[in-house]
This record gives structure tokens, C-alpha cells and sequence, in this order.
């Protein structure tokens, strides 16, 4: 079998086509980690809802949640606090999935639409369309952010000739950190010419959650739950195309098509992620790793928690986020970034190792 | 083809360096600023601090006044000037209102692009040449204008210094995040450096007396709480007791919802801290017509619970007159209209 350098480690019994078996389900792990991320959801839901300059009792919270009411008090919870948490379980689950398609389809286990230039292309689009349309709401900024990921995804993968052969995965990644770096710096320059001394455009070089509304998860709902189901669709692909293109090929597998269809979801999860809650850096690399430890690669098991570990890792990032400099708050995907560089740095490092 | 182990490491740490570095240029630009504030004195956020020149004389080493040539010490180092210069460049708006007040009607100023942003209200500054922006001014375009006086500001410009001081002699003082007393201290530090301290004198004398004329309106016993924040979608950037609204505003008597918080401009507030902190009077600094995050929370419950709601004493003021400019006639004309939105709400 031939092993890309970089690639997601092929699974187990992948010595010849004749022996190909399904990547392992390991489901004592997987209902482990499924039971877990869901409790560490409900948790943090309760956490985050919790927590806030107006002291609320538990009981005035537990009511507010459940049963809503008119009061204050309520408005707080159900207006203000809930709709923060619900925006960081969608954007997080939406992100992790996100980067396990990718990663899938590129074979690059540094994929990630952060990395590679997606989450720049649609943040770039999202600030264009401001800059000159201001006043877009989260719905219309959607589309548009979906296009500035596409056109820098199909700009990655063109440049790294993904699609002509093998693919060198550095070659992905120098590519999408290139054009990356180029579209930060372009941003850059805008705020500077265009709202020098105002920071309305800085929410777009790195995302947040912190002023999310109901409108914003209504907003990416539906986009999360067709990302999530077209995940599923093509999750037996996905593990076939896990054991190499050439064995894929020989199983029948349209390499390119599944490569296409799940770029087309990374484009329609990462766009709307990005369209309102700006680019969140590293859920989506990290939370595919981290996952795949401890359930295997089968991405029928894996899309699902892969969801669930990437809202519990948004969400505890936006609590966190409110006790580091109180009364202000740091950007969500400030925190990410530095939960997921030491893990950047670590998954490099083993990579060089294993080599 | 086979890539090395340090290729692919290098290409990792290549884009871990891109994002960390978003992240933090966005960090540094968000809520929570870290420009130096520091107020002199103290001050509480009830009662203002009444400014006097006497006050300003014992602030500002005066000791060079009069002198033909002086060795003007600055927040950089000292800097010596002779004569009166007349080709001054100045860095930031206040800086350009400190000038013309003292007579130099700058001849290059950074505005940020926009000439809107220097009104009639800056001590009758009509003729000048873009130098750019504050954050990065244009070095070419102040080395044309052969300035022999250029005043930057410390928090923007201490990294460009030596080539400014390579053009001109150069000094250098806060603007950014400076309270009103501060603000008029510089302005008197910057006339002996112009070799102009009588006519600053004079300017701010005559200032302090036309700040005192409008605050003989004020009724007496006012102590409504108050904000003043920046609107910055997605933000609302409310300014600390310390800074140059808040102090202008607490002549009134008002007293701010946030105490003095030296080296941050602002406290990012969101909808609920907002509630929480529950001001009387908000002041609320937009930049145009476009829809901000107040339109957002308008729509909230929470939003009509704030007193400042509650009492109708929630104003939108001009960001570029509020903030921007903090010049001496700017002051007069903020307190004023201050005063008018808060004799108005008639509570």
C-alpha cells in the first residue's frame, strides 16, 4: 500500500485488497466517550448559563432555562446567556467536523479549515462584504463566507495539485498557510485604511461567541445538520479512502468524487461557522486527533464525537474565556489558539518521530 | 515524493505562527486596550477633580519657558529646540489643537485620512497636509514637509522615534487614553517646546474660565450615574472614569459607572454587565447611521431594564467630536451638549 507521508494513519488488516476489512469500531471506547462529551456538554451548558456579572440563584436559573418567563431575570438566561452556549456547541461541532472531513479527504492530518485557508477565505469574503455592505445580517453573510472558502480551498488544492496525482501533504499545508498569511495581511491592511481606529473589523482575524444570539444559531443550524448528515452519507467512503488512494481506487471508490463532496461540506460547515462567530482556529485540527486516540478511525463513530468533543472544546473555551481578564472578555478563539498550539506543536513533533 | 520530518515541522510551526498571530493582533486590538491612562491625582468617579492653572503650572516643567533655546524633557527623552518653530507636524488631533491654541497652525497633521476629522472647532486649522494615519503615519509625507517641529504621540510612535528624530527635532506625549486634565497638561508641556508658554497660558485660562461658565448651569445636587462607551460593532467599548469623556462628564457631577482603570482605555461591556452596572445617563459615541450593536440589543428585554432606558437618557453623540479630537473648544462644546442632554432628561 502506498503511504502518503503526513496521512491519517491507516487502519489495522490493510495489507491487500483481498483482506480489506472495516476500520475497528471500538464500542466500549466510543460509548465511553460518546456518554462523556455528552455529560461535559450538559455540564458546561449548565456552566456557562451560570456564570455572568448578575448574580442569579440556581433555582432562578434552572426555571429560566426550562420554563422561560417574563422577568429579568429570565430575559438574562434565555436571552443572553443560553443563546452564547447553544452558538458554542453548533460553531464547535460544526468546526470539529469540519476538520475530520478534512483531514480525510486530503490524508493530511494537519488538514483543517483553518489551516488551509478555508476559514481565511471565508472570513476575507465576510469582511469584504462589510466593508461595503454594511449592516449584513448573519443570514446574508452565509453565502458569501461559503464563496471565500471555496474559492481559497479550490486555490489550496489547485496550488498544492491536489487532484494531479499524488499529493505531497507539506505541500497542502505550505499552500494553505500561504494564502492564509496573505489573506491575514490583506485584512490587515483594510482595518488599518479603512477603521483605523476602531476594532468592529478585528472579530474577523480571530472568532467569538460572546455576543452570539438566537438568530445566530438559527442561522447555522440547518447548515450544521446538513453538514453533519452529508458527513454521515459518505463516512464508509471516508474509511475506504483512509487506507489510500490506490487501494480505494481498486474498491471501486470515485476518489475524486468523495474528495469533492467532502470539500463541499467542509466549504458549507466552515462557511457558516465562519459567517457567525468569525475564524475559530484549531478545533478543527485538534478535536479529529484527540478523538481518533480514543475511538479508532472509523468515521462512522468518528463524525458523531468528533461533533460532541469539538462543542464541549468550544464551550469550555467561552467560559474560560470570561475568567481570564474579568471584566472583559478574550475572543473564544483566542483561548482555542492557545489550547491548540501546544497540541500543533506535539502532533509536528510525533509526526517527525514517526518518520 | 518524500517530504522530511523537519520540512513537515517547519510547515506546522509556519501555520501555528499564523494563527497564533491572528489571535493575537486581535487580542491587542479588541476591548481591553492597553494604552497607558495613568490619571494624575485622584480621582473618584463621582467628583471631578477641579483643574486650575495652578494645578497645570505644577504638572509641566515651565522651567525652559522664555528660553531661546531648551532642552525640552518628554515622555522619550529630552529634545532640544530652538527658536519658534513654525513647520510643525503633529501626530494626533489633540497635539494639532495644542499648536494652533498656541499660535503654530500645524502644517501637517495625521488624520487618519479623513479631513473630516479636523473640524472648525480645532483653533481655526484650515490648511494642512495629510500625514496619514496615527497608528502608522506616512514618513516620506512628513520628511517632505521639512517640519522643524514634529509631536508624536508615546503610545503610537515610540517605535518609529529615532526616524522621526532623524527628520526633525522630535517630542513625544500621550494622547491615547489621556484623561481631560492630562490632556490639557500635555498641551501646556507641548507650548514650551513651541516656545509659546504665554499664549498657552492664556488659551487655557481663558478655557478653564469658559468650562466654568458652563458648569455654573449645572443643577445643583446632580449624581446621576453615568456611561460613556465607544460603539464598535460588535462591541461596546465603555470608557473608564480615568479617560478624557468620562472627566469632562463628571464635571457635571455625574459619576461613572466603572472606576478608574489605568493602562486599559476601556472595558468591553456586554448587554448583561451593562444591565448590571445600570447607569442613569449613557452617553454612546457612533461613527454614521449604519446599524450597531445597540440596534441588536435593543430588541432585548434586558435592555429596557437599564434605568438609562427606563429614564429616556440614553444619547448618541458624535464619536470623531467625543473622542477624537479632545481639543480645548471641543471640550466646551462636549460639556455643553452634555449638559443640555442632561438638564433635558430634567430628573
Amino acid at each position: 500500500m502506498t503511504r502518503t507521508v503526513g496521512a491519517v494513519k491507516a487502519g489495522p488488516a490493510a495489507a491487500a485488497p483481498a483482506a480489506v476489512r472495516k476500520p475497528q469500531v471500538r464500542y466500549g471506547a466510543s460509548t465511553v466517550v460518546a456518554v462523556a462529551a455528552l455529560a461535559l456538554v450538559a455540564v458546561g451548558i449548565g456552566w456557562s448559563v451560570a456564570i455572568g456579572p448578575t448574580h442569579l440563584g440556581i433555582g432562578t436559573i434552572v426555571r429560566s432555562v426550562l420554563v422561560g418567563g417574563d422577568s429579568t431575570d429570565a430575559a438574562i438566561v434565555h436571552g443572553i446567556r443560553l443563546p452564547r452556549v447553544i452558538l458554542a456547541a453548533l460553531v464547535g461541532a460544526s468546526c470539529a467536523v469540519a476538520g475530520v472531513i478534512m483531514q480525510a479527504v486530503t490524508a493530511n492530518s494537519l488538514g483543517a479549515p483553518e489551516i488551509l485557508g478555508v476559514n481565511a477565505g471565508a472570513a476575507f469574503v465576510a469582511v469584504a462584504s462589510l466593508t461595503f455592505a454594511t449592516g449584513l445580517s448573519s443570514v446574508s453573510l452565509v453565502p458569501l463566507a461559503m464563496i471565500g472558502a471555496a474559492i481559497c480551498g479550490i486555490l489550496v488544492m489547485v496550488t498544492a495539485g491536489l487532484g494531479r496525482g499524488r499529493t505531497d501533504p507539506v505541500r497542502i499545508v505550505l499552500a494553505g498557510v500561504t494564502l492564509t498569511t496573505v489573506i491575514f495581511s490583506v485584512m490587515q491592511a483594510m482595518i488599518i485604511l479603512v477603521d483605523p481606529s476602531t476594532s468592529s473589523l478585528f472579530h474577523w482575524l480571530v472568532g467569538g461567541v460572546n455576543v452570539g444570539t438566537w438568530s445566530d444559531s438559527r442561522t447555522i443550524l440547518p447548515w450544521t445538520v446538513i453538514g453533519l448528515v452529508g458527513a454521515m452519507a459518505i463516512a464508509g467512503k471516508l474509511n475506504i479512502l483512509g487506507l489510500g488512494e490506490d487501494l480505494a481506487r481498486g474498491l471501486g471508490i470515485r476518489v475524486g468524487q468523495v474528495r469533492v463532496l467532502g470539500s463541499v461540506l467542509v466549504i458549507i460547515l466552515a462557511g457558516a461557522s465562519v459567517a457567525v462567530a468569525g475564524p475559530i482556529t484549531f478545533v478543527g485540527l485538534v478535536v479529529p486527533h484527540i478523538v481518533r486516540k480514543l475511538v479508532g478511525i472509523n468515521h462512522y463513530v468518528l463524525i458523531p464525537l468528533c461533533a460532541l468533543v469539538g462543542a464541549d472544546m468550544l464551550i469550555y473555551a467561552d467560559i474560560a474565556s470570561r475568567y481570564i481578564n474579568p471584566p472583559s472578555e478574550v475572543p473564544s478563539g483566542v483561548v482555542t489558539a492557545f489550547i491548540g498550539a501546544p497540541f500543533f506543536i506535539y502532533l509536528a513533533r510525533r509526526q517527525k518521530g514517526d518518520q | 515524493m518524500k517530504a522530511t520530518g523537519t520540512t513537515h515541522t517547519r510547515a506546522a510551526i509556519a501555520s501555528l505562527i499564523v494563527a497564533v498571530s491572528a489571535a493575537a493582533c486581535s487580542s491587542s486590538g479588541g476591548g481591553g486596550a492597553t494604552t497607558a491612562g495613568a490619571a494624575k491625582g485622584g480621582h473618584d468617579g463621582g467628583v471631578a477633580t477641579g483643574v486650575t492653572m495652578s494645578a497645570l503650572q505644577k504638572q509641566v516643567d515651565l522651567s525652559q519657558c522664555g528660553k531661546s533655546t531648551r532642552a525640552v524633557k518628554h515622555d522619550l527623552g529630552v529634545t532640544t529646540i530652538s527658536g519658534t518653530p513654525k513647520r510643525v507636524v503633529a501626530l494626533e488631533f489633540s497635539f494639532a489643537d495644542a499648536a494652533a491654541n498656541a499660535g503654530i497652525m500645524p502644517i501637517g497633521i495625521a488624520d487618519d485620512n479623513k479631513t473630516s476629522k479636523v473640524t472648525a472647532l480645532m483653533a481655526g486649522i484650515t490648511h494642512y497636509t495629510s500625514v496619514g494615519l496615527r497608528s502608522a503615519p506616512n514618513l516620506a509625507s512628513i520628511s517632505a514637509l521639512k517640519p522643524d517641529l514634529i509631536i508624536a504621540d508615546t503610545t503610537r510612535d515610540a517605535k518609529i522615534y529615532s526616524q522621526l528624530k532623524s527628520i526633525a527635532p522630535t517630542i513625544s506625549e500621550k494622547s491615547v487614553g489621556v484623561g481631560y486634565d492630562d490632556t490639557l497638561a500635555t498641551d501646556l508641556a507641548i507650548s514650551v517646546a513651541l516656545g509659546r508658554c504665554d499664549q498657552m497660558k492664556a488659551a487655557l485660562a481663558k478655557h478653564i474660565a469658559a468650562m466654568g461658565s458652563i458648569a455654573k448651569d449645572i443643577p445643583a445636587g446632580e449624581h446621576k450615574t453615568f456611561v460613556y462607551a465607544d460603539i464598535v460593532p460588535p462591541n461596546f467599548n465603555a470608557h473608564s472614569a480615568d479617560q478624557w469623556e468620562p472627566q469632562i462628564l463628571a464635571t457635571l457631577g455625574l459619576r461613572s459607572v466603572l472606576p478608574p482603570k489605568p493602562g486599559s482605555r476601556f472595558v468591553a461591556m456586554t448587554l448583561e454587565s451593562l444591565y448590571t452596572a445600570n447607569p442613569d445617563v449613557m452617553f454612546l459615541g457612533i461613527d454614521g447611521p449604519e446599524k450597531t450593536l445597540v440596534d441588536q440589543w435593543k430588541t432585548s428585554p434586558v435592555w429596557k431594564q437599564i434605568s438609562a432606558v427606563k429614564n429616556n437618557a440614553v444619547y448618541f453623540v458624535p464619536d470623531a467630536l467625543w473622542s477624537s479630537e479632545r481639543g480645548l473648544k471641543t471640550s466646551e462644546v462636549v460639556l455643553r451638549q452634555a449638559l443640555d442632554h442632561v438638564t433635558k432628561s430634567g430628573k
